[in-house]
């Protein structure tokens, strides 16, 4: 029984964790679900067999009852202590009980808040307080921090060959295992990445794409470096992203130097990524604070133009201290039982255990039994499609094939649907953001979530990730205002964010909404003519211009602050919704705020398709990106001197792809007005395809073409009903290569 | 069952003893380590992928899989022949740039699977600097015929990560 006792425990104890998070100052309607929450726990049979657990919920309920009753302070400070007093809990849950230090330290923490001390109010930044009981919001949410090692508005470090003494990085960043496992293992990738693009780089030094590539890891490591509180890295990546990012404006050259700095930046944070690692497997004990100002000195001198490496630079400096960030004895303690040690990795609290009855399945497995099925189900539609099967007209037959197809079916649904999972755990990751985001930019901000049970394929899951958290992140950094400037403008001084999901048309769409200070039209014209994108004459839709700052580099802020604002975000955001075969826009109005909606199809797994006939081969078109399909008249057909060929549909002229052009095939028709004109969307530009026919309309499984991936064009590859492959068209690619070609003959497509 | 035990020791490895298939292409026969070798298969449609290299000939339904097909004539600059009922896909695993890939290798005939011992096999002579040698492990001296051994990682799985960088 004892078994089973403790994932209710523990699930009582994720809700708890949950609930504190979402607790605002003010507000105690939730404080009143947190006490519901308490009470349930001790009404528990199984907590009888926890006494330690039990003392510690009832002097929570009473430190929570003393809030609601305003003889403790309802403060923010208050319910993160309460936050982690739950973690302490959740902690002393997984041990099942035999964990005194962090019983111990729990009642600190109580006794912090003012409890069983008598106080009634806690004191401001108590001296005794030791730094490492802080959580993790960073010292520039605390009112008067003695000198920020960085502010979010700052571009550098002011004196960046002072050293980092250990205490000032406290380890909180312990505190989200999953979290911090996850950033070593990408942050290593990023890093490989990084260098093999560096020696690419070396060799055509002019490639901007390339040093976009470069950059935008460093953008990533920098941005979840920041979140982690991890300083040092975030430091160092950051004032290198600063380096590309001149390199990437032109401003200066991309010479030896850079390369060879950005090289030995990689290395060093590899070295202290590596050390985290060790931290993950052996516990805090092995942290190595690493003394990264010579590194720092070294990329600023390249970037102010200086010559050479300082000497002290170039080795790695040594660690400064083997020890743990512990400046007093407590402190470690408390670093030691909030952040367990080795090797066991527990759920985060805002992990759902997991409900119902359910098993864990390899994800191998599980798609070789899609993969099986769509098999199974190709399989019966070509012997059902066999002439002689067809010939034989035994009812009998007729009616097994009926009840068979429908098995199939249902099969099919059921393997499909057994990938899908609730939006809900991505999105209950993005409360934890919000809040320290708002900490760290010192805004108020209110995260609204809906559609939190909305269905997701499971692969899709991971790669939303990223996206979501920098359209989060940017939501909160450049759209909301500062609470005094909101109020100036008579908005409440919260400002609100809104994450919403759900289905719709076969998508799955995900908006995030805030009420902040929109996007800046004319700004972002400016911008847009500066770069060239426009001219000045030009008549650009708000939308068109707005949906600019999607492209690589083009941002809009004044400053750059580490939260975000070079743009690079918004273009990272793009480009991965894109590889889910989504869209992402964005709609504005300035002094109202924005709103993002990203698509995605439901599921990576089968799309819905047109088949078309070029020549010999067959292509499948994304029926969701055609408009129509039409032969054309010759009077509509156009060409346009040195621009191509266009078509006029409806009063609007639609450029031409050839697409045996495109794709270097023999096609059956090279007169237009012969052959069909399939009119697609892509990204509110419409394009006219020419194929020879179209030949039907069906649901296809997309799979992946073997070690061929990232083909122009092409987004995969499906089995037809003859049992040939036929090719999935990416037309994202198609456009851009279209807008390629012609570009490389005449100069540009705008 | 000792040969293929070694076999397995040695994986895509150096020219060391084990159960070779042999094939020819043209004029020469050719060898490649049997462990990787997943099956063989007859010509069957191929649907070509626009922008790849000349010698990707497209890809396959390999039983609900789609796999591409390297034209080892073209991969190896000799002149095409037409298919005939002798000639075959060898579909083996390689390492491509995202990990074990399989993928089919159009050739003129499949021969037949020989046992080499070590001393069969001698380290590929030094053609200087031509293009394909370091394709090679070794030559294999099989009743006074030679085969060239090759290393299907190399030959196959790295041209497919070029092709996926020259793409992007």
């Amino acid at each position: 029984m004892a078994e089973d006792t403790r994932p209710t425990l523990a699930a009582q104890l994720d809700e708890m964790a949950l609930k504190i998070m979402l607790v605002e100052p003010g507000d105690l309607s939730v404080v009143g679900e947190l006490v519901v929450l308490i009470e349930g726990l001790l009404a528990m049979p199984e907590i009888a067999s926890q006494p330690a657990l039990a003392k510690m919920a009832t002097a929570l309920g009473e430190v929570i009852g003393k809030i609601v009753m305003a003889e403790l302070e309802d403060s923010a400070e208050n319910y993160e202590r309460l936050g982690q007093g739950i973690g302490l809990m959740q902690e002393v849950c997984r041990k099942q009980g035999a964990d005194e230090a962090a019983e111990n330290n729990f009642h600190t923490l109580l006794g912090l808040i003012g409890y069983l001390s008598g106080a009634g109010h806690h004191k401001v930044e108590a001296a005794s307080e030791p730094p490492a009981n802080r959580p993790v919001p960073p010292p520039a949410a605390h009112p008067a921090p003695p000198a920020p090692s960085s502010g979010p508005g700052e571009t550098l470090p002011p004196k960046p060959r002072i050293l980092e003494s250990p205490p000032v990085e406290a380890m909180d960043f312990l505190q989200d295992l999953e979290l911090l496992t996850g950033f070593v293992g990408e942050t290593l990738e990023h890093l490989e990445s990084i260098e093999v693009n560096v020696l690419d780089l070396e060799d055509n030094p002019g490639d901007l794409e390339i040093v976009n590539k470069i950059f935008r890891p460093f953008h990533t490591i920098k941005g979840v470096a920041g979140f982690l509180n991890l300083k040092s890295i975030q430091k160092l990546a950051h004032s290198t992203e600063n380096l590309l990012d001149d390199v990437r404006n032109g401003s200066r050259p991309m010479d030896a130097q850079v390369v060879e700095v950005v090289l030995k930046v990689g290395d060093f944070l590899k070295t202290m990524v590596e050390n985290l690692s060790l931290v993950l497997k052996e516990g805090p004990e092995s942290y190595l604070n690493y003394d990264i100002s010579g590194h720092l000195a070294w990329v600023e001198a390249v970037r102010a133009g200086q010559g050479q490496a300082p000497s002290t630079a170039t080795p790695i400096p040594p660690p400064t201290s083997g020890q743990t960030a512990a400046p007093a004895p407590v402190a470690t303690a408390e670093a030691e039982s909030t952040s367990p040690p080795a090797g066991k990795s527990p759920p985060p609290p805002s992990q759902k255990a997991a409900v119902g009855d359910s098993i864990k399945v390899d994800v191998e497995k599980l798609d070789g039994l899609v993969n099986a099925v769509g098999e199974l189900v190709i399989m019966q539609a070509m012997i059902r499609a066999n002439p002689r099967i067809g010939a034989i007209s035994d009812p009998k037959l007729i009616k097994d094939f009926a009840q068979l197809g429908r098995i199939t079916t249902e099969l099919q649904k059921t393997a499909m649907s057994m990938r899908m999972v609730p939006i809900r755990q991505t999105f209950q990751k993005m409360i934890r953001l919000v809040r320290d985001l708002s900490k760290k930019t010192g805004k108020e901000v209110n995260l609204v979530m809906e559609g939190e049970e909305t269905e997701i394929d499971r692969n899709m899951v991971d790669s939303i990730y990223d996206p979501l958290v920098h359209m989060i992140r940017n939501s909160v950094d450049h759209g909301v205002q500062p609470p005094s400037e909101r109020e100036i403008q008579g908005k409440p001084r919260t400002g609100t964010v809104n994450l919403r999901a759900y289905q719709k048309g076969g998508n799955m769409v995900i908006e995030i909404e805030d009420d902040g200070q929109g996007l800046n039209t004319d700004k972002i014209r400016r911008k847009a003519i500066e770069r060239g994108l426009i001219q000045e004459a030009d008549k650009v839709s708000a939308y068109d211009l707005h949906n600019l700052i999607f492209l690589p580099g083009f941002s809009t802020a004044d400053k750059i602050t580490d939260v975000s604002g070079r743009g690079v975000g918004m273009d990272v955001v793009k480009k991965a919704v894109e590889k889910l075969r989504g869209k992402v826009e964005v709609l504005s109005e300035l002094g109202k705020g924005s709103l993002f909606v990203i698509r995605l199809p439901l599921t990576l797994a089968i799309i819905d398709g047109i088949i078309v006939r070029v020549g010999a081969e067959r292509y499948i078109i994304p029926t969701t990106a055609i408009q129509e399909s039409l032969k054309p008249l010759r009077e509509n057909y156009n060409t346009v001197q040195g621009r191509g060929e266009t078509l006029l549909v409806r009063g609007t002229v639609l450029p031409i792809i050839r697409l045996y052009q495109l794709f270097r095939v023999e096609p059956t028709y090279s007169d237009p007005c012969q052959a069909i004109m399939v009119v697609v969307e892509y990204e509110g530009r419409q394009r006219a395809i020419m194929v020879d026919e179209l030949l039907g309309k069906q649901e296809v499984v997309i799979k992946n073409l073997g070690g061929l991936s990232d083909i122009p064009g092409v987004a995969g590859g499906t089995i037809l009903g003859d049992g040939r492959v036929g090719l999935i068209l990416d037309l994202a690619g198609i456009v851009q290569s279209h807008s390629g070609h012609l570009s490389t003959d005449n100069g540009g497509d705008f | 069952m000792g040969a293929a035990a070694q076999a397995v020791d040695i994986g895509s490895g150096q020219g060391m003893g084990g159960k070779y298939l042999t094939f020819a292409l043209g004029a020469e026969e050719y060898g490649i380590i049997i462990t990787k070798v997943r099956e063989i298969i007859g010509i069957m449609e191929i649907t070509a992928v626009p922008h790849t290299p000349d010698f990707i000939k497209g890809v396959i339904n390999l039983r609900g899989r789609v796999i591409p097909i390297v034209e080892l004539r073209v991969k190896f600059g000799m002149e095409l022949k037409p298919y005939d009922d002798r000639t075959c896909i060898i579909v083996v695993d390689v390492v491509g740039p995202s990990g074990m890939v399989q993928v089919g290798m159009l050739v003129d005939s499949v021969s037949e699977v020989v046992n080499m011992s070590a001393q069969d096999i001698e380290s590929p002579p030094d053609f200087g600097a031509a293009a394909h040698a370091d394709n090679i492990v070794g030559l294999g001296k099989i009743k006074g015929k030679l085969k060239i051994l090759l290393d299907v990682d190399k030959v196959i799985g790295h041209s497919l990560a070029a092709t996926l960088t020259e793409i992007a």
